[in-house]
């Protein structure tokens, strides 16, 4: 025969627990305001802003240096604080052994720009001595969310993380809040996320320096099609805003069509095939990326028509594709071995040094005048031209042959 | 009758074992304790800390949810393929009409659930009454409810309020907060199949439709019920996600359909209908949450969780599943 009363315990417990948390979000929903709406929701970050002017010339600059690459006259930063953050709130000795363990949130392995991402932060941990605790999201944001977690159990030191969406702000914030410096690589999340730093290339750049550049080569006239990577994927997204609002500048620009290329080439060329036939009077396109930019270019040179002005990272396979044609095209690229950058800041975070709070990481942007130049047949096709990511590891990774 | 008794050595008693350990969805759970026991032998204190415990239970919330649904359609012969794209949507509208406004949390948490349902319904609806396949009616709801998502926002949008994080962080010991809605809607959904006529009738139409008729089952309503039932939760998954996150994603579950059919399978339930174990469906989620937990753990590549995946279905497949004639 059981006892009742020895049950009643737990039971009592987990009905009161329960019965707790229903009435929290009762209770939370008694108020009429917006939370956050009255007072600033900056991060810690933010608050302890300092060197404004300095960080904010480094930010400039970047914009300056795709200016001059792509010879535009109208093209200035879009408005965007930037700070130092002291690094010495977060300074820590390793909290295991000897060296830092630093865990690492990454996209993975998905496609050459992941694989380099990841590779190349590892390779810099080893010069360094550190320690990786590495978790790949294969490029989805949910599984994200329980590698961030996960990670978080394990008390890493720092925490670098390659945003695979904004859905992960939530847990980004709560590794903060277990105070572990997150460092964003190569992507952007909210401020309400809480990350320390955020290093990468600017969306706002690339989207609206691509479209400045095709508005400047088409006079202020002509008919674009917009070529973006994944609906709903803020890395594709928040470029092709940029571009529409620029292009908005121009009156006489008509945007004709909006398709998305998944960042295939397979799937770009069917797009293109599509645009040849509906569109052939087309005088520019934007793409976001190289791989879309190839895509269009094979389906263009095999219809036999001149390929429209066209933009997108630089990918080898596309400049060796333009080789030698009379192509025009302005690229610029993302440079996946930022993610060694990302690795530096974290540890510098941990050092007790200042970093940026947007470490706005600058790159090479070039034309069809002198693209050729960056071409190299002794890589792959798909890695981003110029790399600054050591031979060894190309190589390593036989993304090139050895010389 | 002549009794026959089994050689010595035979297979067939160890054979019929396995096959009923199988069926009550045991079989899986020898690979999750299996995988724990290695698991605290590679990396002891590291797997069993009290954080990494609240990892691998809140990070099987959200996929138990989505896959007890998909448990109940395909008891009922079906299947739902747009689980995910139902829990992007909800978890979308949760941010983006909560927008941090708590007086609206709850409000939106009740709309949610009801619009889980009325997905649902429609799915059914499609299904039953004008009896459509439901591979190819909820594939092209996948579509649709993805298209919504995108048209309601390309990019994340809207934030949930600080009550709706909190409970997504809160724990009950080692237990995560999230991980105890799962358990809720385990215990409901025992209840609804072992305890309710229709539950006994879900297997009955699973299993034959026809004789299930015959015998006199309203057909209609149980598998109304079951597709209403699989999206009532995945409105409830599409609230813990947004709680998760903090913010809308449009993107937020795709994928988790698959993930919740592979839970299903390696749970030893049949996808040909009317046969299948809760306990196995829930064992299937934790082997897929501890696989993920194991990955990073043991600092293995990334690749082999997909691979890992696949070979498990096909074990599965190959293995669990007792085939029957139909």
């Amino acid at each position: 025969m059981t006892h009742p009363t020895r049950r009643r315990g737990p039971r009592r417990r987990v009905l009161t627990t329960t019965v707790g948390l229903a009435a929290l979000l009762v209770a939370a929903g008694c108020s009429t305001e917006q939370e956050g709406s009255s007072s600033s929701s900056g991060s810690s970050a933010a608050e302890d802003c300092i060197n404004a002017d300095e960080a904010q010339a480094e930010y400039t600059a970047s914009w300056t240096s795709v200016k001059e690459a792509f010879g535009l006259t109208d093209f200035e930063p879009v408005d965007e604080t930037v700070c130092q953050v002291d690094g010495e709130q977060w300074k820590a000795e390793p909290k295991q052994g000897d060296s830092y363990r630093i865990a690492f949130a990454a996209q993975g392995p998905t496609n050459s720009w992941g694989v380099l991402s990841d590779e190349a932060l590892k390779y810099h941990a080893k010069e360094l001595g550190v320690d990786v605790l590495y978790a790949a999201a294969n490029g989805d944001a949910t599984t994200q969310v329980d590698n961030i977690q996960q990670l978080t159990s394990q008390d890493p030191d720092a925490m670098v993380v390659v945003p695979m969406g904004d859905g992960i702000s939530g847990q980004v914030k709560a590794a903060v809040d277990q105070d572990i410096p997150v460092v964003l690589c190569s992507g952007l999340l909210p401020d309400s996320s809480g990350a320390v730093s955020t290093v990468t290339r600017q969306y706002d750049l690339l989207g609206s320096a691509y479209a400045e550049w095709i508005a400047e080569k088409l006079g202020g006239k002509g008919k674009v099609a917009i070529l973006s990577g994944l609906a709903g994927v803020p890395t594709a997204e928040y470029q092709k805003a940029a571009a529409e609002k620029t292009f908005a500048k121009y009156p006489d620009i008509k945007i004709v069509t909006t398709q998305y290329t998944q960042w295939s080439p397979t799937v770009a060329k069917t797009v293109a095939q599509n645009l040849i036939a509906s569109y052939p009077d087309l005088d520019a396109i934007w793409s976001d990326s190289g791989y879309g930019a190839l895509g269009v270019v094979q389906a263009y040179q095999e219809a036999g028509k001149a390929v429209p002005p066209i933009t997108g990272d630089s990918i080898n396979e596309f400049i060796q594709a333009t080789e030698g044609t009379d192509v025009q095209y302005a690229l610029s690229t993302f440079p996946p071995e930022m993610s060694s950058t990302c690795l530096d800041t974290a540890l510098d975070l941990l050092k007790g040094e200042p970093v940026l709070d947007k470490v706005y990481v600058d790159s090479p942007s070039f034309t069809d005048a002198d693209g050729a130049q960056y071409a190299r047949d002794d890589c792959d096709g798909g890695l981003l031209v110029p790399s600054s990511a050591p031979e060894d590891l190309l190589v390593d990774l036989k993304m090139c042959k050895a010389s | 009758m002549t009794s026959v008794a089994a050689p010595r050595g035979s297979r067939a008693p160890r054979l019929a074992a396995f096959s009923g350990l199988v069926r009550r969805g045991g079989a899986v759970w020898v690979i999750v304790l299996a995988l724990v026991l290695a698991l605290t032998f590679a990396r002891g204190t590291g797997f069993w800390n009290s954080g990494n415990i609240a990892a691998v239970l809140a990070g099987a919330a959200v996929l138990g949810l989505v896959a007890l649904g998909q448990h109940v359609v395909v008891l009922g012969g079906g299947i739902d393929l747009s689980v995910g794209s139902m829990v992007t949507l909800t978890s979308l509208l949760t941010a983006v009409l909560v927008d941090g406004y708590p007086i609206r949390t709850v409000p939106v948490i009740v709309a949610m659930v009801v619009l889980g349902a009325a997905m649902g319904l429609l799915n059914g609806s499609l299904v039953s009454v004008a009896r459509l396949p439901p591979f190819i009616v909820t594939l092209g709801m996948l579509y649709l409810v993805s298209g919504v998502a995108l048209t309601v926002s390309a990019t994340p949008a809207g934030r949930v309020t600080a009550a709706l994080t909190d409970f997504s962080r809160a724990t009950l010991g080692p237990v995560p907060a999230p991980f105890l809605v799962l358990v809720a809607a385990v215990a409901a959904v025992w209840l609804l199949l072992a305890r309710t006529p229709w539950g006994r009738h879900l297997y009955a139409v699973g299993g034959d439709q026809h004789a299930a008729r015959a015998a006199g089952v309203r057909v209609r309503p149980v598998l109304l019920g079951a597709y209403v039932t699989s999206g009532v939760l995945a409105g409830l998954a599409g609230v813990l996600l947004a709680a998760r996150s903090a913010i809308g994603s449009p993107t937020a579950g795709s994928g988790l359909e698959l993930s919740a059919i592979t839970a299903v399978v390696i749970g030893g339930t049949s996808l040909l209908g009317g046969r299948g174990s809760l306990l196995g469906t829930v064992g299937g989620v934790a082997l897929l949450a501890l696989i993920t937990n194991a990955i990073t753990l043991l600092q293995l590549p990334s690749t082999w969780t997909d691979l890992v995946r696949g070979l498990i279905i096909i074990a599965a497949v190959a293995v669990f599943v007792v085939r029957r004639p139909r």
